[in-house]
């Protein structure tokens, strides 16, 4: 009985203690003398972070502002057409195999334009000045056109939709000065998205599990630490970021998607109060696919694969993309923390390691609410 | 040993609640806004308009052009009482500039329009103070900011006078900068 009277008294202790920390004692703040107010310790104020002005791809969403709740939607549209080897483009003639003996440069399949849609749907909430909480939901849809010298699949395509990785991450703000500032992000991706879609595709039956590309998951437990870096100087707002996508352990078919390392560089001026253009360089390099999914097809007496998107080794690569943006936000009212950006690029550099479907171009729309 | 961790025990528990008290009474703490806008209040107590212009009833106006946040932040000093007049916020969230007022607060975004307004502004008797140290330059009386994590104010004294308003010297000493 003693001990618990005993606990119950600390416990008093330090919840007046704790109460004491998180309360300012009362003031009359109006009426504070210039001496008190000149002496006060200011913390800072959400609307008027240089967040605010990232935003988007930038985009500490939940640091955007004095409001508690953000969410937006994206959408982001990706079309890879053409192949390459390495540096070297490929014409579809050189990737088809037609005749002859296959090497392990030309394939009896082949995908000619792949498209990937993601529209993602994120939250956030400010727990504090400094740390935030972040879910974000995509919904995946890809699309491949196929040439084959299959009887039956000379022109064919594959569709698959549906959830993709849920992500959960927890971010830290750090103001260096008045006019720089970083953010620090650790997020984890959960295997939500399926890895077990199956199509019509040259093979023994109609429902045949699709390549590694036409699947919505990567299937693991995905950590995701990122660093930006944002500063302000006049009209104009500046930042880098590092991005990394580091799989853990193999998935239920017994493959690896390769880890992903993204880099970039951006500034965005604001030409007028609701125009604000746009421009980021992207550096991306990511890895082989490691394991293989015995249900793909492949035929181990030649180590041959039907389509380089089978191939495990056919993965991965360095790209680098120009992109210009325009952000378009209405700085009155109540819309004041809300904008509509849009952002288009291409890749400039690719080496990949193939033959692999290249990049063409991509597009990506945001909304950001907040409240 | 029992005493020992006793005493550990309680001698921890009393650092751990007074140790915060103490923290929390070295320095007030206001959010950045409300500190903002409480000087700006305490910078217009120490400002003297001409006496033609002081009506003892009729409000003492705050314009906040186009900022809701820190018109927000202003609410704390609605209905209360300077230069023997009860103050009220007026919010101008319209692309022209608000002549009839005793203080206006410019933003960043307002940059361009306020250049092209500054002639006019300057023959009225109106108090321009600003958070950003462009709109300053550009011709604004005063520039309340942050630095490190306290309240600064900078004083254009020449654009002051040119508008018939007297700062006090008083209010001077605490600027950081004074342009004359």
């Amino acid at each position: 009985m003693k001990t618990i009277k005993n606990y119950l008294l600390a416990y008093l202790f330090l919840a007046m203690g704790l109460s004491a920390f998180g309360q300012t004692p009362p003031v009359d703040l109006a009426n504070m003398s210039l001496g008190d107010l000149l002496n006060a310790k200011i913390i800072r104020s959400y609307s008027d972070h240089a967040a605010f002005k990232t935003g988007g791809q930038g985009a500490p969403l939940g640091y955007l502002d004095s409001s508690r709740f953000h969410f937006s939607t994206s959408y982001i549209k990706v079309r890879f057409d053409g192949y390459m080897d390495g540096t070297d483009d490929l014409s579809l003639g050189e990737v088809l195999l037609s005749g002859g003996t296959q090497t392990d440069k030309n394939f009896p399949i082949v995908p000619t334009v792949i498209t990937q849609e993601a529209t993602q749907f994120k939250t956030a909430y400010t727990l504090s000045e400094q740390i935030t909480l972040s879910l974000s939901i995509p919904y995946i849809r890809q699309s491949s056109e196929h040439i084959s010298n299959k009887d039956g699949f000379e022109e064919f395509t594959i569709v698959s939709e549906g959830l993709g990785d849920i992500e959960t991450a927890i971010s830290w703000f750090k103001q260096l000065d008045n006019n720089n500032h970083l953010l620090l992000s650790l997020g984890i991706s959960l295997p939500t998205g399926s890895i077990d879609e199956t199509g019509d595709t040259p093979g023994p039956g109609r429902d045949n599990q699709l390549p590694y590309t036409m699947q919505l998951g990567s299937g693991t437990y995905d950590i995701k630490p990122s660093i930006n870096y944002f500063g302000v100087a006049g009209d104009w707002t500046y930042g880098a970021d590092l991005n990394m996508t580091l799989r853990t352990g193999k998935n239920d078919r017994d493959y690896r998607l390769g880890n992903v390392y993204q880099a970039g560089i951006w500034t965005r001026y604001a030409l007028t109060d609701w125009i604000q253009p746009s421009f980021r360089i992207d550096g991306v390099v990511w890895d082989k696919i490691s394991g293989k999914d015995t249900d793909l097809p492949y035929n181990p007496v030649t180590d041959r694969y039907p389509a380089a998107v089978v191939k495990p080794d056919n993965f991965g690569g360095t790209k680098l993309l120009a992109l210009v943006g325009l952000r378009l936000k209405d700085p009155r009212g109540r819309l004041e923390n809300t904008f509509l950006e849009f952002e288009a690029g291409a890749p400039f550099y690719q080496d990949l390691n193939g033959p692999q479907p290249s990049e063409d171009w991509r597009f990506s729309a945001s909304f950001v609410l907040s409240f | 040993m029992q005493p020992f961790k006793k005493c550990f025990f309680w001698a921890l528990c009393v650092l751990l609640s007074t140790g915060p008290i103490c923290a929390a009474n070295d320095r007030l703490v206001i959010e950045e806004n409300q500190g903002k806008a409480l000087l700006i209040y305490n910078i217009a107590k120490f400002t003297e308009w001409p006496a033609a212009t002081a009506s003892s009833d009729t409000p003492f106006n705050f314009t906040l052009w186009n900022d809701n946040a820190l018109a927000d932040a202003f609410q704390i000093i609605e209905g209360q009482e300077t230069q023997g007049r009860k103050v009220k916020i007026n919010r101008q969230n319209k692309d022209s500039i608000a002549v009839d007022c005793q203080v206006i607060v410019i933003p960043k975004q307002q940059l361009q329009r306020f250049i092209k307004a500054r002639d006019e502004l300057d023959k009225l008797p109106i108090l321009t103070v600003t958070t950003e140290p462009n709109v300053f330059e550009a011709g604004a009386m005063v520039l309340v900011e942050v630095v490190d994590d306290h309240l600064a104010f900078s004083v254009n004294l020449a654009a002051v006078k040119a508008s018939g308003l007297e700062i006090s010297g008083n209010l001077l000493r605490h600027a950081e900068e004074v342009k004359f």
